[in-house]
């Protein structure tokens, strides 16, 4: 227990700021069966490629599926509308697995526009490397954030959907308002409130990192050090990873509760 | 009759008003009906079973059967699908894999739909084990599925393999591991539609003639919370069969000699620049499924929720 609360996050600071603290040499380090090196190690080694590949789609997913979500709602029944929820029922139902490899055949295999293998030693030092760069990101976030906007643009149509008739809305137009001015600063607002806590709860997810996506496009995350940790059955690396998603669940958990309590006025902690 | 029930359908005050007397079903099922997807959704799906079950019988190439010489072959006439670069014949297997799929998914969702039941209705008739149920269902709805569910595998599949042989075992595994994992919608909606009918006056008539409990559960209750228990029933074969096939995919599922959609993906992804087809049609056959699941859910529980009907 004390290994994992109080020396690991200790070795997961000192790898990360370079700072030293206490007595780091005598301390005890989880070390992989596989690797023979400290799983931190292997843990802030791999972090990068799975913040920015997930992170970066997941950022995507969000402004792709508000404004789909938005709109959607409110023309609801529209041509758009129609268009929308079938595109993101695709979305969600066509597992990601799938999407890549379609993705690959079409860019890589037919077209070759873009590279299947995601290469991690690449360095962007220039215009050159960073053209580069994005197009061996493009095709992993991409796939990605077409499933994440998918689920998020249908939640916010259905958020948005509740709120439209209700009487506070009325109201808002009896006044005067411009519509603008209604579906903005009144709808909207009330209608991110759960929308919010479900990115908030779903920011783990980037850490634990898309195992698939990162296996299809050859990323190695954080998703792919577990896979690889399982397929060879090394013990402490999966025992560390999990627990370190653990952790982050129950922090976002939290933060997601917090923060409907902090953007819903209705909701008090008594 | 006909035209009436469809003009009710698009707008349901006139059904207020007109008298008709209408069962529920009548009116899930009309507004079923009006919902395209739906409607295509089973037709696919009715499509895709009868492919997996009938299939093989017309089709009889067994698709363990190796031939070398005809190995990574294009669409033809003897193999409509192509072969894999074992000269296995494609269309064969995807056929079996998608009964092992189905299978799989129907299982599965039968086992998560009696547990969620269980504890639903368990957490909603009886105050006393609402608090630490629900508490429990929260406990599963943070875990993040996939890791754990390949911890479990890792975990468990060898001594499974040992006790029940290679295919029995794994079957018997990935049902259970989807099954206890996949639970939790079901029991919220329960307990909370087990909550709202047990104030109902037939209920406390039932108690007050001192009908024994199990019995006022499974003769009042349950009949009353069918309708969405039904929609979590679809929307858990999707979940299972994406589930299964996204196991299979990592390799974790079932083994290269007993394919599954998933399985053939994960073996067809390696020669992707060779027989593309090998990804094409696995990949087709799990994303139709699902999303005509998916599409039939839907339209399930648009059709029974009376809010979503009335707007």
């Amino acid at each position: 227990m004390e290994q994992f609360f109080v020396n690991e996050p200790l070795n997961f600071i000192e790898e990360v700021t370079g700072l030293q603290i206490g007595d780091s040499s005598s301390r005890l380090r989880v070390r992989s069966w596989d690797t023979r090196s400290p799983v931190v190690d292997l843990i802030v080694e791999r972090l990068p490629q799975t913040l920015w590949v997930v992170g970066l789609s997941y950022v995507v997913g969000i402004f792709v599926a508000l404004p789909i979500g938005i709109l959607s709602a409110y023309k609801q029944y529209s041509w758009f509308d129609q268009i929308g929820t079938f595109v993101s029922m695709v979305g969600f139902s066509v597992p990601t697995f799938f999407t890549g490899l379609v993705a690959i055949i079409f860019f890589s295999v037919m077209l070759s526009w873009l590279p299947s293998i995601y290469d991690t030693t690449h360095e962007v030092t220039g215009l050159g490397s960073f053209w580069v760069q994005m197009k061996q990101i493009a095709m992993p976030v991409l796939v990605l954030a077409f499933y994440n906007a998918a689920q998020l643009s249908r939640f916010m149509r259905s958020s948005m959907l509740e709120n439209l008739n209700l009487d506070y809305v009325r109201t808002a137009r009896a006044k005067g308002l411009r519509e603008r001015a209604v579906i903005f600063l009144h709808i909207l607002r009330n209608s991110l409130i759960p929308v919010v806590t479900m990115i908030a709860l779903g920011v783990p997810t980037i850490f634990s990192g898309a195992i698939i996506t990162e296996q299809i496009f050859r990323v190695n995350g954080l998703g792919q050090l577990l896979i690889i940790a399982i397929q060879g059955a090394d013990i402490p690396l999966v025992q560390t990873l999990t627990f370190l998603f653990a952790i982050l669940i129950v922090l976002f958990n939290l933060i997601a509760d917090l923060l409907y309590a902090a953007l819903d006025p209705r909701i008090k902690f008594t | 009759m006909e035209d009436s029930l469809v003009v009710d359908d698009t707008n349901p005050r006139t059904l207020l008003h007109s008298g008709d007397p209408l069962s529920p079903w009548m009116i899930v099922w009309t507004a079923f009906r009006n919902h395209k997807g739906a409607l295509v959704g089973a037709g696919v799906f009715t499509v895709i079973v009868l492919a997996v079950l009938v299939g093989p019988f017309v089709y009889t190439v067994d698709p363990q059967h190796l031939d070398i010489t005809q190995k990574n072959l294009g669409v033809s006439f003897q193999h409509p699908l192509g072969t894999d670069n074992l000269g296995r014949d494609m269309l064969a297997q995807v056929l079996s894999g998608g009964l092992i799929a189905l299978s799989v998914g129907f299982t599965a969702m039968v086992l998560s739909l009696v547990v969620g039941t269980a504890i639903g209705v368990l957490a909603g008739y009886f105050r006393y084990f609402d608090g630490p149920l629900m508490r429990l269902t929260d406990l599963f709805l943070a875990l993040p599925l996939l890791p754990l569910l390949l911890v479990i595998i890792m975990l468990f599949r060898d001594t499974l393999r040992a006790a029940f042989g290679p295919e029995a075992g794994i079957f018997m595994l990935i049902v259970f591991v989807i099954g206890i994992t996949s639970w939790m919608q079901t029991a919220r909606i329960v307990r909370g539609e087990t909550l709202a009918i047990k104030e109902r006056e037939f209920v406390r008539a039932a108690q007050s003639v001192g009908t024994p409990q199990l019995s006022i559960v499974i003769r009042h209750i349950l009949p009353n919370i069918l309708s969405p228990i039904m929609v979590s029933a679809t929307l858990g074969i999707a979940n299972a069969i994406i589930t299964e096939s996204t196991l299979s995919f990592l390799g974790l599922g079932f083994p290269p000699d007993f394919p599954t959609w998933g399985r053939l993906l994960y073996d067809g992804a390696n020669f992707i620049t060779i027989t593309p087809a090998r990804v094409i049609w696995p990949g087709l056959a799990i994303s139709l499924t699902v999303l005509s699941v998916n599409f039939m859910g839907d339209a399930l529980r648009d059709a029974i929720d009376p809010r979503v009907r009335t707007q």
